[in-house]
């Protein structure tokens, strides 16, 4: 009986050695994990900002190519307005 | 119907190139962020509207404040059909497209295509067709679309056709779709009497952001009141009034809209384009937005795991926490084989219960316990069967008795020497980790055998126990 109580208690031991050691990889490995993933997440949010930032210029470009062809098709409504006064 | 290339004037020239250039752009833009999609919607909308700077028809709306008037409307773009052509517009479909063709008929339906030569058999199909597509025709707007033949230079125009003012006013998406897809609005109504507030309400709406409005009245000639017929904009983008006359000939359909290259049509055109490509820009941007606040959110919650992770000491409140852990596991155990030993030492005292019955029995034998056996002139002397048998079982009852004592004393003890273990241990690294059993097939197999101490597996959670038989 002595026997079987002293290696249920080594038996214990050496589990509590070796989850402790498995848990000390783990969360190397889980913090090596966790770096290659925030280091993604931070490269695409640089990459989404330069996007915005993209958009933005073409939308500036944009308004400037509608108010040239606003104005452009107000002075050809013009032209036909006077056309059809003078007629 | 195509776009002549650029010319009019500069100001055309240069906004439409550099559209060209934006669109392009965003067409990259919408590639990048829809990166490793299997689909990319963005892209593809912003490939379509290139595509339909050069592609597509030039469309206009063609509200009639009656049906009637937009009938006569309709009828004048036609040209020699003017006094035949009578299109109502359904109720259920809220919309009709026309698409003016160089010869014949055409009624497609949910699909379907019905190609005719004459007019009559046309317009007989088109009450005919079966408009309502059963069980969602409030949430279902398809336009009914039909082509039809029309004078040359007119060919190719698109013609949108709502119900009626007052369908507009019950259905924004009608009017959104309306104001997305045209170039202009025209606005067909009676001459010689007001309108009713509601469809000069719905007018006024529609005309808000239009790029350009036209009126067409209809009725008795009135020079005076042509120019203050609906829509009431004043601020340039208003084209000279048409009026139809049904007792007299027709007007000739004014220059700017029969000639593709004109500067009316193409600007018109071009800023419906520039005002599709600013409305997917929004898309585009709130689409990035999007991305931005998930990545966000993203990095935050990596950032919280990191932060627990790299806690100083992290490592070390581990070690000593397993240290603790297997301190506790051995006094345990030595106060366990402690216990066994003083129970052990306690049983084989002279004075102890179990060696009290066996002196008991011993004193108590008598000459009747004696066995004699002759055997020629040897005389054998022993314990007579009946007393062994007595004290074999004697000695089996007091060995068993201690033994479920024992265990009865062991099996918390143990259990304990698991569990505490593993609820520290958890305890200390804040996850769910278990110790699986050391042995979990530990059995008492018989009461003369002793414990069956053989491990033959292990399953997490379980707890080593001993049972007696």
């Amino acid at each position: 009986m002595y026997g079987v109580v002293t290696r249920i208690g080594q038996q214990v031991d050496e589990h509590v050695k070796t989850r402790v050691a498995e848990m000390a990889r783990d969360s190397g490995r889980e913090r090596v994990e966790l770096q290659d993933k925030l280091k993604a997440v931070d490269n695409r949010l640089r990459e989404l900002g330069g996007l915005a930032q993209q958009v933005s210029r073409v939308r500036q470009s944009a308004v400037e190519a509608r108010q040239g062809l606003e104005r452009a098709a107000r002075e050809a409504i013009g032209d036909v307005r006077e056309t059809v006064r003078v007629s | 119907m195509s776009i002549a290339p650029f010319s009019i004037d500069s100001y055309q020239r240069d906004g439409r190139m550099r559209l060209h250039g934006v669109i392009a752009q965003a067409v990259e833009l919408a590639a990048q962020v829809e990166r490793g999609q299997a689909s990319m919607p963005l892209r593809d909308h912003f490939e379509t509207l290139a595509a339909s700077l050069e592609t597509a028809p030039f469309t206009l709306i063609l509200l009639g404040c009656d049906a009637a008037s937009r009938a006569a409307a309709l009828g004048w773009f036609c040209g020699e059909d003017f006094h035949v052509l009578s299109i109502d517009v359904p109720g259920t479909v809220g919309l009709v497209e026309v698409q003016l063709a160089e010869r014949g008929y055409v009624l497609v339906k949910s699909g379907r295509r019905q190609e005719f030569d004459r007019l009559e058999p046309f317009l007989e199909a088109v009450r005919a067709a079966d408009l309502i597509r059963q069980g969602d025709a409030d949430a279902w707007m398809e336009p009914m679309h039909l082509e039809v033949a029309a004078p040359a230079g007119l060919q190719g125009l698109r013609l949108l056709m709502p119900e009626s003012p007052a369908a507009l006013v019950e259905s924004p998406a009608l009017v959104a779709r309306l104001r997305s897809e045209s170039n202009f609005l025209a606005v067909a109504g009676p001459i010689d009497h007001p309108l009713e507030e509601t469809v000069a309400g719905a007018v006024r709406e529609l005309a808000t952001d239009a790029m350009a409005t036209w009126a067409i009245t209809c009725g008795s000639t009135s020079t005076n009141a042509l120019d203050r017929c609906p829509p009431d904009r004043n601020d340039g983008t208003r084209l000279p009034a048409v009026h139809l006359d049904p007792g007299g000939a027709p007007p000739p359909v004014p220059g700017f809209l029969l000639d593709g290259r004109s500067g009316v049509r193409q600007g018109l055109f071009a800023c419906q384009q520039a005002r599709r490509f600013d409305t997917a820009l929004d898309m585009l941007e709130e689409r990035i937005q999007q991305d931005l606040r998930q990545h966000e959110a993203r990095r935050k919650t990596l950032m919280r795991r990191a932060a627990v992770l790299n806690a100083p000491g992290q490592d070390r409140a581990l070690q000593e926490a397993s240290g603790a852990i297997r301190r506790a596991v051995e006094e345990r155990r030595t106060r366990i084989e402690a216990q066994l030993a003083e129970c052990h030492r306690e049983r084989l005292l002279p004075t102890s219960i179990a060696n009290n019955k066996i002196n008991n029995l011993l004193e108590d034998l008598t000459t009747d316990d004696i066995a004699k056996e002759t055997l020629g002139r040897v005389v054998q002397l022993g314990v007579a069967p009946r007393v062994r048998q007595e004290a074999r079982r004697l000695v089996s009852d007091i060995v068993r008795a201690d033994l479920r004592a024992d265990l009865e004393r062991l099996n918390p003890e143990l259990a304990a020497m698991t569990d505490e273990p593993a609820a520290k241990l958890n305890a200390t690294a804040g996850g769910s980790i278990t110790i699986p059993a050391a042995c979990t097939n530990r059995r008492w197999a018989t009461g003369a055998s002793g414990p069956d101490s053989t491990c033959t597996g292990s399953s997490p959670g379980s707890v080593s126990r001993w049972t007696s038989m």
